[in-house]
């Protein structure tokens, strides 16, 4: 009985595959339920004393480890935002649809972030 | 000779295709996503830099042996291996191990949570025994031993 080299069925199968990944690739979920979601971590690379605009400015995020945080809301530090707000790449960078919006530390005179558009983001301050 | 093609052993095999097809797909596909969440997951970025190439390029290899007749059982024990291996890092995730899990998967597998994905790996890794038991038969009733 003659038989085949390869499993026919099974190139079929693979080439259903194919085209079912570059079509769902094209329509990407953004979905934010799932707990394996990629998540970024962002930190302040703006003016030491930060002014409003400056904390929430997307542009003076870094993807590049600063010092460390304490948590203290006082000036900016870190942030960690959902795949949905980021520029995916070799560099990540926030969209400006994240909309960070910063509050005052009335002793201090600073600003920190207190929020943004992702209501899932973890923030992570500092002190003076 | 009569040669038995069994319908379950082409079902199950034709599932683990479509299974490491898509996962190793969807990598390529999604390839800066990918990257990043391995660089999430393993601090060392030599070893995640291997990993990020190495991942895809085995599971399509995986695709290409169960896809020939003559290397469908090395595929086969093969995936097993690699089911096996996917498992613990879940069983490892559930047991909170590692302190950051991405998921390494893609498409409509990164929506399910962790445990759904482990049950989801179970079910596969037990196609996937299944699969070899057939083959066995199969070709124990061929050469008549």
């Amino acid at each position: 009985m003659k038989t085949n080299i390869f499993n026919l069925k099974g190139l079929l199968a693979f080439a259903f595959t194919a085209i079912l990944v570059v079509s769902m690739s094209a329509f990407k979920s953004s979905s934010e339920k799932s707990d394996k979601r990629a998540r970024y971590t962002f930190y302040y690379n703006g003016p030491l004393a930060a002014a409003q605009a400056d904390v929430e400015q997307e542009t003076n995020w870094v993807t590049t480890p600063p010092l460390s945080c304490d948590n203290v809301n006082q000036r900016p530090c870190t942030i960690e935002v959902d795949a949905n707000y980021v520029n995916t790449g070799s560099t990540p960078t926030l969209k400006s649809t994240l909309n960070i919006s910063a509050d005052l530390d009335a002793i201090h005179g600073t600003y920190f972030v207190d929020g943004s558009a992702d209501g899932s983001m973890n923030i992570t301050n500092k002190s003076n | 000779m009569k040669i038995k093609t069994n319908i379950w052993l082409t079902y199950c095999t034709n599932a683990l295709i479509i299974l490491w097809g898509y996962t190793s797909l969807w990598k390529l596909a999604e390839f800066d996503k990918f990257k990043h969440e391995l660089y999430l997951q393993f601090s060392n970025r030599e070893f995640s830099e291997i990993f990020v190439y190495l991942l895809p390029a085995v599971e399509l290899f995986l695709v290409v042996l169960l896809l020939i007749e003559a290397t469908k059982k090395i595929g086969l024990v093969f995936s097993v291996a690699l089911l096996t291996i996917f498992t613990i890092y879940i069983v490892l995730i559930l047991s909170h191990f590692f302190r950051s899990t991405p998921c390494i998967c893609g498409g409509v597998l990164e929506l399910l949570g962790w445990k759904s994905h482990f049950f989801f790996n179970l079910f596969f890794l037990s196609l996937n025994i299944i699969a070899i038991k057939i083959l066995n038969k199969t070709r124990k009733e061929v050469t008549g031993a």
